[in-house]
């Protein structure tokens, strides 16, 4: 993205005093958003006894891998990191691909007729909802009750989601639509080979935002799951934070200070639930490239 | 959009094509794809959504999982009454609105403005790195946000401790009654606005810089350019999100807000889904709760109604 | 993120009950017309069996009271003569705390204990945090598993559940000297049994937690002698000047000491003789704590005590984790849970001394205000207890059976089958050392084979603290000294459908003036609004609906 930092031709060169203040905000911005990751990374890095003395630790003074060993260790978790990374790739393809189909089935309400009527059904169900219990019943009734199904097919669309991106379809002009329409272009080909490409950046929002909800659930799993061996890295990381029952300690019979301390492994577990995730940032990152109608538009 | 007036063939240049009036069946089959695509969906939505949507009927029961949906006794709107007459109610509602309301006020526009800032900003290295820090701490749960707010802003915490080595009193401000709603929506903005911006920087790409260059020819300045090409190029998926922010208006961060509500009491941060919480949750009462999830519904409907009508009175696609 | 979004109220909840709060107390029963009736006979609760004499124990002779052991038998004895099971498989609906366990055909201990069972058991495990969720959507689709973990604390509807019939009343099986049948189930304590009864009928097995538990406090007395102050205090000025001398001093890390982590209204109401939630008058009527001059004094005291900077200004809002982070780094003075927690090398006592060079943290109990003794609050005294669904208890045979398997359970200390149950497989999961001390192997691949255990055993009741042998008597003479001053919720086990719904939105309201009042955001005049909301907010109901379920027994 090198070439962005090349001012267009027709900007004027901005005065000293805005340059100033932007550069002063957009510091003192990524310093406020940093400093508790940077303070979550360190107190997982932490020896015990720094992280029982307090404070805001910004730098493992003496670093120690305890608490993530804790965690990982006895092979519980990287199953359950297998069984997130299916479910988030599958998940999200089969979202997309769905939500794409609906959200341009829906792009022209005026023209397709009983189509605002299903955009109008879609959002009802952002406004009611129903409780776990009738939730449960239905998905049992399916039989997908144990399915890694049922972490998907549930929610596989957000009709959220779904608004956006039709609103993005929406806002592409008009006109590339109707001269396609004219030369005889099927809507598959409409779809795929013009609206798809100039939304390369909707597609990326929206592929992060099923990605990282996917990534995340853990509730589906708990209410449909009846067997722990399929639960995802999310449910399975959320047992290592709670203090564990009684028992455990009272038949350890070593000493619980040399043990991590709960905050570190909290830390760790925050460390190795988002890192995976945030890492596909940079690739939806990569399509919010400006101008992406300046092709299209000339032709 | 000048350049591709041609393709039109009547002088109207700004509104859509008028669709032919055909028979219904026709313009149908002429759209039979439109169909095909939208049916996968809408499948998901009857099935998954509205099917479960029937077991709402517990708002006219005293629902009790054992005896199910079946085996419960039908109360009529015995529930809602109890909802409308209870005082605990009002206080819970008047919270919810204000909070939603200083969070519309604030917590929305900010991302919008931190997009526009980013935007703005020349260098994509730069711009890359302040994006990918300030979206950070959406990931990071309340839990783990609260303990770090309580750190640096606490009672015990880091300015505290700066404040009174000073002589000076400590901050009050993560167990003051009176400020509260002011830290709910600070805390909001912090954890949210880098996430918030993904939207609309994407709204940003799919702006010709043809637009720029027209305005700038017409000796159009940045705050112009801002004002009249950047934000009406974004002024669609603002609408969408506002008309949808006020669809959950009653909706205001439970796991957030119960978490503090310990150290400032009910009266300053009881919201409706905690008054759910504490009263039908807790309690065990199915039929309240799934009242107040029906009145919510209600009430969102109507605002997104409203909003919806007036957007598009104001010129924007609206919501639907 | 949601992996560490694990909702801390319900976790505080959880821990807060383990710590012996009395919430389960308040909401102890309701009725609606769909009820099935009582059970006709009196109630009457299962014999408390003798005990069987281990080695090194040292019985105590208040009752209720569990035994300490100063070591650990050389040749546990077989608690259980024939296998339990009939070969078919038992479903379970359990609670789970930490990760799940390593599956069955990787994870010997579970193997085994199939075998030793003599069924496949097929546990449903559902966190903690979640618990009352996955149990009430279980419930509705009509499939309760055989075994059924209760507890009102993670689902309140649960006991409106158990009011309708879903569970076997369990009388004929276990009531009197029935229970012989079931050896082990016969050595949990009377009180267990008598307070998880729901209107006279037996529902399930309880989990057993000390009657008094969480009330006993340590507190660091090395700091308490350097002060000035080498013994205890002795009525509440000396409370107070030691609580704030506390907070005065430099001793804490980055020189803030406070007295107290979080505010506990437990420990000064105690001191205050405010009641344990209610009061009952000798003419069958009910006080509440918060309508008593009592109550008003305990509020006074702990103004006075926030306002000299005893407590941390965080509290109301600091989680368990902080809470136990803010004692172990040597922060606060005082500290409370339960024994378990409390006792021993990996308790608090025993992490905080190897964390803190001289630290002594020893045993407190509140002083009476006058001089005299507190009034401790007991708790329930079980955690829950493990029911078997209508459908199933039908069949009496399967009954027995699923009863045999939890007695296998409970199986009390000194017994191989504890032995199994709290230490796993020998050579595998743990060691014996030369002076027979079951030593734990550091292994994390075993670390999680046992995490199916959780239903009615017997650790939380056994004082037994290797390598810190001697807090087994310190524990046992703490509880002895709280239990004889204690008294009981007069409440527990009456029946008011409005508790049940409205208990929880009633604390909270209590909390918050409690919480506002001690800060100084409210007034003490708010004293009489806060009593009006109470009233009108259900609490009127509640002590009119407790006070008729009273008179209906008899005054029990």
């Amino acid at each position: 993205m090198a070439e962005r930092a090349v001012r267009p031709p027709w900007m004027e060169k901005p005065s000293a005093l805005t340059q100033t203040g932007k550069t002063v905000i957009l510091i003192v911005l990524t310093i406020v958003m940093l400093v508790p990751f940077i303070y979550v990374l360190a107190v997982s890095f932490s020896s015990p006894q720094d992280v029982r003395g307090g404070g805001l630790i910004l730098f493992p003074v003496h670093p120690s891998l305890g608490a993530y060993s804790a965690v990982l260790a006895g092979g519980v978790v990287s199953k359950s990191l297998l069984v997130s990374v299916g479910i988030t790739l599958v998940g999200t393809a089969a979202s997309m691909a769905l939500t794409v189909l609906m959200a341009y089935g829906l792009s022209r309400t005026k023209e397709v007729p009983g189509s605002r009527f299903v955009l109008i059904l879609v959002l009802g169900t952002m406004l009611f909802g129903a409780g776990v219990i009738p939730n449960y019943l239905l998905v049992k009734s399916l039989g997908l009750l144990n399915s890694y199904a049922s972490l998907i097919l549930p929610g596989i669309i957000s009709a959220f989601n779904l608004v956006v991106v039709r609103n993005f379809f929406m806002s592409l002009p008009r006109e590339l639509y109707d001269s396609a329409r004219t030369d005889g272009a099927s809507e598959i080909k409409i779809l795929l080979t013009i609206v798809l490409p100039l939304s390369k950046a909707v597609i990326a929002v929206i592929s992060l935002f099923y990605a990282v909800a996917y990534w995340n659930d853990y509730f589906n799993a708990l209410l449909y799951l009846n067997d722990t061996t399929k639960w995802p890295i999310q449910l399975v990381l959320r047992q290592f934070v709670l203090q564990g029952s009684p028992i455990t300690d009272a038949t350890a019979n070593t000493t619980a200070a040399q043990q991590p301390p709960a905050q570190s492994v909290q830390m760790a577990i925050v460390v190795l639930a988002t890192a995976p995730i945030l890492l596909i940032y940079p690739f939806a990152q990569k399509y919010f490239t400006k101008g992406v109608l300046t092709g299209a538009i000339k032709e | 959009m000048a350049t591709t007036a041609e393709v039109r063939t009547g002088a109207d240049l700004t509104a859509p094509v008028r669709p032919i009036r055909r028979p219904l069946l026709a313009r149908m089959w002429r759209e039979r794809w439109m169909y095909v695509f939208m049916s996968p969906g809408l499948i998901f939505f009857v099935v998954f959504k509205y099917i479960p949507l029937l077991g709402n009927i517990a708002a006219f029961q005293d629902y009790s999982p054992y005896l199910g949906f079946q085996g419960s006794a039908w109360v009529g709107f015995h529930n809602f009454t109890r909802l409308v007459t209870d005082i605990d109610v009002g206080i819970a509602l008047k919270n919810t609105l204000i909070i939603s309301l200083l969070q519309i006020v604030f917590a929305f526009p900010a991302p919008i403005a931190l997009a526009l800032l980013l935007n703005s900003v020349l260098s994509g290295g730069v711009r890359r790195f302040v994006q990918s820090v300030v979206y950070l701490p959406h990931f990071i749960g309340w839990v783990i946000v609260i303990a770090i707010w309580q750190e640096v802003l606490g009672g015990a915490g880091l300015v505290s401790t700066v404040l009174q080595n000073n002589g000076m009193h400590a901050l009050d401000f993560m167990t003051n009654p009176s400020t509260f709603k002011e830290l709910i929506t600070a805390q909001v903005i912090w954890k949210e606005i880098g996430w918030g911006t993904i939207i609309f920087l994407a709204a940003i790409t799919q702006i010709s810089p043809q637009l720029y260059e027209a305005a700038v020819a017409d000796g159009a300045g940045p705050w112009r350019r801002l004002w009249h090409v950047t934000l009406p190029g974004m002024v669609n998926i603002i609408v969408l999100l506002l008309i949808l922010r006020l669809g959950s208006v009653l909706t205001v961060g439970f796991e957030q807000i119960l978490l503090q509500q310990p150290a400032v009491g009910a009266d300053a941060a009881q919201v409706l889904d905690t008054f759910v919480y504490y009263r039908g949750v807790l309690g065990g009462d199915w039929g309240l709760s799934t009242a107040v999830g029906l009145l919510k519904g209600v009430v969102g409907t109507l605002l997104v109604v409203g909003a919806n009508r007036l957007a598009k009175r104001a010129g924007t696609e609206g919501l639907f | 993120m949601s992996a560490q979004s694990a909702p801390q109220w319900t976790r505080r909840r959880a821990l807060g009950a383990l710590a012996g709060a009395t919430a389960a107390a308040t909401l102890a029963g309701c009725r609606t017309e769909a009820d099935v009736a009582p059970p006709s006979h009196p109630f009457k609760v299962p014999d408390e069996l003798p005990q069987r004499s281990v080695p090194d124990a040292v019985p105590s002779h208040t009752d209720g009271v569990p035994a300490a052991y100063l070591g650990f038998p050389k040749h546990p004895y077989r608690s259980v003569q024939r296998r339990p099971g009939n070969g078919g498989s038992v479903t379970t609906l359990q609670i789970l705390w930490g990760p799940p366990p390593t599956p069955l055909a990787q994870n010997p201990w579970w193997q085994d204990l199939n075998r030793r069972l003599g069924v496949q058991m097929k546990p449903l495990l559902a966190p903690d945090s979640s618990f009352g969720d996955k149990l009430m959507t279980v419930m509705a689709s009509g499939n309760l598993p055989d075994l059924t973990y209760i507890h009102t604390d993670y689902a309140p509807g649960i006991l409106r559940a158990v009011m309708q019939g879903a569970f076997t009343e369990l009388s004929k099986y276990l009531s009197g000297d029935a229970i012989k049948e079931f050896p082990n189930l016969g050595q949990l304590p009377t009180y267990a049994w008598k307070n998880a009864a729901v209107e006279g009928g037996i529902y399930g097995v309880p989990r057993p937690i000390p009657i008094v538990n969480g009330r006993v406090g340590i507190y660091r007395r090395d700091w308490a002698r350097k002060l000035g102050y080498p013994k205890p205090p002795k009525n509440s000025d000396e409370f107070y000047e030691l609580f704030t001398a506390f907070a005065k001093s430099k001793f804490g890390k980055g020189g803030h000491t406070w007295a107290m982590g979080n505010i506990d209204t437990a420990l000064i109401g105690q001191m205050f003789h405010v009641p344990n939630n209610w009061r009952l008058s000798k003419d069958g009527a009910l006080t509440h704590a918060i309508e008593t001059d009592e109550m008003v004094d305990s509020l006074t005291f702990q103004r006075k005590l926030w306002a000299a900077g005893a407590m941390h200004p965080d509290g109301p809002n600091l989680s368990s984790g902080q809470l136990v982070d803010l004692f172990t780094s040597g922060r606060t003075a005082y500290y409370t849970a339960g024994y378990i927690p409390l006792f021993g090398v990996s308790g608090m006592r025993g992490t905080t001394i190897a964390a803190n060079k001289g630290a002594d943290p020893a045993p407190f109990i509140p002083p009476g205000r006058d001089g005299g003794k507190a009034t401790m609050y007991q708790g329930p005294g079980y955690y829950g207890y493990m029911g078997i669904p209508s459908k199933i208890g039908k069949d009496e045979e399967r009954t027995r059976e699923l009863l045999r398997i939890l007695d296998y359970f409970a199986a009390p200390f000194g017994s191989e089958e504890y032995v199994f149950m709290t230490y796993g497989l020998e050579g595998k999961q743990f060691h014996y050392d030369n002076k027979g001390t079951p030593v734990p192997i550091d292994n994390p691949a075993h670390a999680n084979w046992m995490n199916l255990n959780y239903m009615c055993e017997t650790q939380e009741t056994a004082f037994y603290f290797p390598g810190m042998l001697s807090d087994a008597t310190l524990a046992q003479n703490a509880l002895e000294i709280a239990v004889a001053q204690s008294i009981r919720d007069p409440t527990l086990g009456l029946i008011s459908e409005t508790s049940i719904n409205r208990a929880p939105a009633l604390s909270q309201l209590n909390d918050d003036y409690q919480t506002g009042i001690i800060t100084g955001h409210r007034s003490m005049g708010a004293l009489k609004e806060w009593r009006r909301r109470w009233r009108n907010g259900g609490g009127d109901q509640i002590r009119h609906e407790f006070e008729e379920s009273l008179a209906k027994i008899g005054g029990a």
